[in-house]
């Protein structure tokens, strides 16, 4: 039952990232769904009794609700570019859009991986449309850091599927995810100051010289 | 002098290169004359045919790019362009980049592999970004952000695979040996959606169409050396983590089902680079979309490989890696020259610059497939394997998408390397170091083109054997 | 089943629920209060608020028409016509025809809605007709979404221990903040005319009238909290104690839209239809989590 509810939190999130409309919306609710990622891999940590479940849980919670989301606002204080997200489609289509992929993964759930277990389906269906939205998030929406939360959401979505289908990745493979999703923030981060000094605004709608 | 140091750096860079090179080579000796056994150590690394053989690839053209970086960031910190603060950061960035394709072929565990292949992203946009323009700061962010969706959408497909070889074959493991023999029982239905999410994933930096968006931009706003890096073995190293998976799926999905994918990005990706060669105004952007057009290939070859087509494929990979490195140096030297990218500014190098434009020109026939230079070779024996499979209108496409290109390069490059220099352009002759990595890139072109060594001859021919699973 | 003794029952709860439906709101308010660090009203200030109304007399513009005087009455007699049809609503074993009477009871709620905003413009003053409009657009987005929810009950997803009660459970919260003119859709303490909804409707109304209004305002409120708890808390019976955790749960929501009242600010309008519709596509999701059985 608890399951439920952190599922259907995160499900709620993840339609709640859809409809944001400015940047730092956007992060906090990333930071939201972070933590309902947290109390899944908790939950299961508490019903496996492994204690790599706990450590990669906690980092979970450091990492992707404390660490990351204080980095993107960090960036959004410092660089002084106006809050509005530049949404190229409006936030009800993209709910309609996001209810569609939805539909998509429980077809996939279904269907392709044939799960049984009601459980594992759901959580897989949560996941899947997480990965979904996030890349809906990356095309849609024309400023940087809109892009970037789109990439990290595609990864909690995929974090959340490797949890429910094969019960998480081996140990040290988690490990070496979260470094790699660490330094990548990192690095994008540099980047957003570079495209920030030498554009003087974050609108990747507006990088168009390269053509052709 | 601030550049005599950037010489320095330069010259301790190459000699750590040549010993990279000759332990690769020394490593494919030892491991033909041991009867081709894939060597596994300590679990963390795993060396078979098609390790050795992206090894050689990496290896040689790094080589090549150390020794053609000297004398190319030497001119840059001389003409005030670059301090020598940045110059040092350059080399190191190089180190790093070179690095992480290197391990990309001898690792075990296939989530190290994705990781390895993620930071060749992530450090090769600093250089890609190295100029600090407005153009290579949005090329460099395209890169960035194209190429992390890419692999996150490969991630999802390792999942999945990871998922069925728990499930189904009791191997809770991403360790490649490991995998492999439990290949038999995973799940066709759950591997043909994975293998999607994997050659969408992977192609998008392999630079297969249509994800091919951010390689015109990276590949011409990056520094010429590390063009030529990126060209030449980056997108083949992505290659090499599909054929990963490609032979891991091969026992239970059988290969014609990956077969038809990679005819079909394969085809998509000549098409559209043919198309396109002909619009180009930028000397490095047309040799980006000449690069998407040869692992468009590369991947065609693949595709039939029933008929001899991965031993051509192969081939055309490293055969284009180092044909398209000597063009991309060549290239450097021209905008370095001409102080431009665009090619109505670059006329009559032969005659400024004679080693260069000589090189260039006869890089230009290489790379578009004529004897005797290697690329004629592995192009005929993909078109000879289209035709052994009777896919005859494929193959006329072919033909036509190779004339078109072959059309474009011509106008282009004779344009470039022959006619009357504009008034009042002055150049430096080319370092030495250019004219060293010229010749040695050279002897590979023409060397392979004449009779491929028979070692080579025999690696390729285990890794057709090994991908397709015999 | 409509037997004499059910009917009785029913009526029983319809008439208790009706006289304690100020006190919830006395309640609400008491707990803001609380919160803001005031001292405030006591919480039976909306009783002594309507016999202080209905001893008074009503000033009446001279231009109105017979809407005017049906009004309140139509819309006391639709909601707690809606409340009796609620109560006998209630998914259970006995009630087969349970989604129909849900419907035909939002049907009637959406009567007195109807007379409402028709008497806010009767009058004739600006803002009586710009409340109405607004009334009208925010219930144009508030009516399909717990249509669905309500859907979703029927389906089988009125459990919180399954995924499509929970989101289902959301979407109607959200109905309820639109329905009870709470923050963040509409203030019920504003007295600035120009961010008025339900208040600028009944600006014109004084004396007996107006206590019907509120008096009916009141009782919807109990109705959509009812609805709540069948979402959320449709799990816990007691037995003999029902009655008791009934309150606890109404007075539970109540502080749940306390919190949220003095923590939200009142959205603009236009967002009040992102607001809206994000709680429409939830229901549907609820529904679709009901069709697969999640």
């Amino acid at each position: 039952m608890i399951l439920n509810i952190i599922l259907s939190g995160f499900l709620v999130v993840t339609f709640l990232l859809v409809i944001s409309k400015r940047i730092t919306a956007l992060v906090r609710t990333f930071r939201t769904q972070s933590i309902f990622l947290f109390l899944y891999t908790l939950y299961m940590g508490i019903s496996q009794r492994h204690t790599e479940l706990f450590i990669v849980c906690g980092l979970v919670f450091v990492l992707k609700a404390v660490v990351i989301p204080f980095v993107l606002l960090r960036i959004m204080r410092r660089i002084d570019v106006e809050e509005d997200l530049g949404l190229l489609v409006n936030p009800q289509l993209s709910l309609i859009i996001a209810l569609g992929f939805t539909y998509l993964s429980y077809l996939l759930a279904h269907n392709a991986m044939a799960l049984k277990n009601s459980m594992e389906s759901a959580a897989f269906v949560a996941s899947i449309t997480a990965v979904c939205v996030g890349f809906f998030i990356m095309v849609s929406r024309m400023k940087a850091l809109g892009q970037i939360v789109g990439l990290l959401v595609m990864e909690n979505g995929i974090f959340l599927a490797a949890s429910a289908i094969a019960g998480g990745m081996p140990f040290f493979v988690e490990i070496a995810l979260f470094f790699d999703v660490f330094v990548f923030v990192v690095i994008v981060e540099v980047f957003v100051y570079k495209v920030n000094r030498l554009f003087t605004h974050i609108d990747t709608s507006k990088m168009k010289s390269l053509k052709g | 002098m601030p550049s005599r140091k950037v010489k320095l750096f330069g010259i301790v860079n190459v000699l750590i290169y040549s010993l990279l090179l000759i332990a690769c080579i020394v490593l494919l000796k030892y491991f033909l004359a041991n009867g081709s056994r894939p060597i596994n150590l300590w679990g963390w690394v795993y060396i078979d045919s098609l390790s050795v053989f992206f090894l050689l690839i990496t290896t040689v053209v790094s080589f090549a790019a150390s020794i053609y970086s000297i004398g190319y960031i030497q001119a840059e910190v001389e003409d005030a362009k670059i301090s020598t603060r940045k110059a040092a950061a350059y080399f190191q960035l190089f180190n790093l980049f070179s690095l992480t394709m290197l391990i990309v072929p001898l690792l075990n565990n296939l989530a190290l592999v994705w990781i390895a292949i993620e930071m060749t992203t992530l450090v090769s946009s600093f250089l890609v970004g190295f100029h600090n323009t407005k153009e290579s700061i949005e090329a460099a962010w395209k890169y960035i952000i194209i190429c992390s969706v890419g692999i996150t959408f490969a991630l999802l497909g390792i999942i999945f695979f990871y998922y069925t070889s728990s499930k189904d074959a009791g191997v809770k493991s991403l360790e490649w040996a490991g995998m492999l023999s439990g290949a038999g029982m995973f799940d066709p239905k759950i591997i043909k959606l994975a293998l999607i999410f994997i050659l969408v994933g992977y192609g998008t930096k392999a630079g297969l169409a249509p994800m091919h968006n951010w390689l015109p931009d990276a590949h011409s706003q990056a520094l010429s050396p590390i063009s030529g890096l990126l060209s030449g073995v980056l997108i083949k190293i992505s290659l090499y983590a599909i054929l990963r998976f490609v032979m891991l799926a091969n026992p239970s999905v059988g290969y014609a089902y990956s077969a038809k994918f990679f005819i079909l990005f394969g085809l998509v990706s000549i098409v559209i680079a043919g198309a396109f060669i002909l619009v180009q105004k930028d000397l490095k952007r047309l040799l980006a979309y000449s690069s998407v057009e040869n692992i468009g290939l590369v991947s065609l070859g693949l595709g039939f490989g029933f008929f001899g087509g991965i031993f051509a494929g192969l081939l055309q990979a490293f055969n284009h890696a180092v044909t398209k490195a000597l063009m991309f140096f060549c290239a450097g030297e021209a905008v370095r020259s001409y102080r431009s990218n665009n090619m109505n500014q670059m006329q009559g190098m032969i005659k400024l610059m004679p080693f260069a434009g000589i090189a260039m020109f006869l890089g230009f026939f290489a790379l578009v497939g004529m004897p005797p230079f290697s690329i004629f070779i592995s192009k005929l024996s993909i078109l000879i394997s289209m035709f052994e499979a009777k896919y005859y209108f494929l193959a006329a496409l072919t033909l036509i998408s190779i004339a078109l290109a072959f059309t474009g390069l011509l106008y282009h490059v004779s344009r470039i390397v022959l006619g009357k220099p504009l008034q009042g352009v002055t150049v430096k002759r080319e370092p030495l170091s250019s004219k060293i990595a010229f010749i040695f890139l050279g002897i590979f072109i023409l060397g392979f083109g004449l009779k491929i060594p028979q070692d080579f001859f025999d690696l390729l021919l285990n890794c057709q054997h090994l991908i397709l699973g015999k | 089943m409509m037997t004499l003794n059910n009917v009785i029952m029913i009526t029983g709860k319809a008439v208790t629920l009706a006289l304690f439906a100020p006190l919830v709101s006395g309640i609400i308010r008491k707990i803001k209060d609380t919160l803001r660090m005031r001292k405030g009203q006591s919480i039976f200030q909306p009783y002594y608020n309507i016999r202080k109304l209905f001893s008074k007399n009503e000033v009446i513009s001279g231009n109105v028409s017979w809407i005017f005087y049906a009004a309140p009455v139509i819309i006391f007699v639709s909601t707690a016509c809606a409340l009796f049809m609620i109560l006998m609503a209630q998914p259970g074993p006995d009630m087969k025809n349970g989604l129909a009477v849900l419907i035909a009871a939002f049907f009637v709620l959406g009567l007195g809605r109807f007379f409402l905003a028709l008497a806010g413009l009767d009058a004739g003053s600006s803002f009586g007709g710009m409340g109405s409009s607004r009334e009208m657009f925010i219930s144009s987005f508030a009516e399909p979404a717990a249509f669905i929810a309500a859907f979703v009950l029927f389906m089988g997803g009125g459990n919180c221990f399954k995924i499509s009660g929970l989101l289902a459970g959301i979407a109607i919260f959200m109905v309820t903040i639109a329905e009870t003119s709470r923050i963040p859709i509409d203030n019920q303490e504003t007295h600035l005319e120009l961010t008025m909804v339900h208040e600028a409707m009944v600006l014109e109304y004084s004396g007996r009238s107006l206590a019907l209004i509120e008096l009916a305002a009141h009782i919807k409120q109990i109705v959509f909290f009812t609805l709540i708890s069948w979402y959320f808390f449709s799990v816990l019976t007691l037995g003999c104690w029902s009655w008791l955790l009934f309150s606890a749960e109404i007075v539970f929501i109540g502080l749940i839209v306390a919190l949220i009242e003095i923590s939200v600010a009142k959205m603009r309008l236009f967002r009040v239809v992102d607001f809206l519709s994000f709680s429409f596509f939830i229901a549907l999701v609820a529904s679709i989590a009901a069709g697969l059985g999640l």
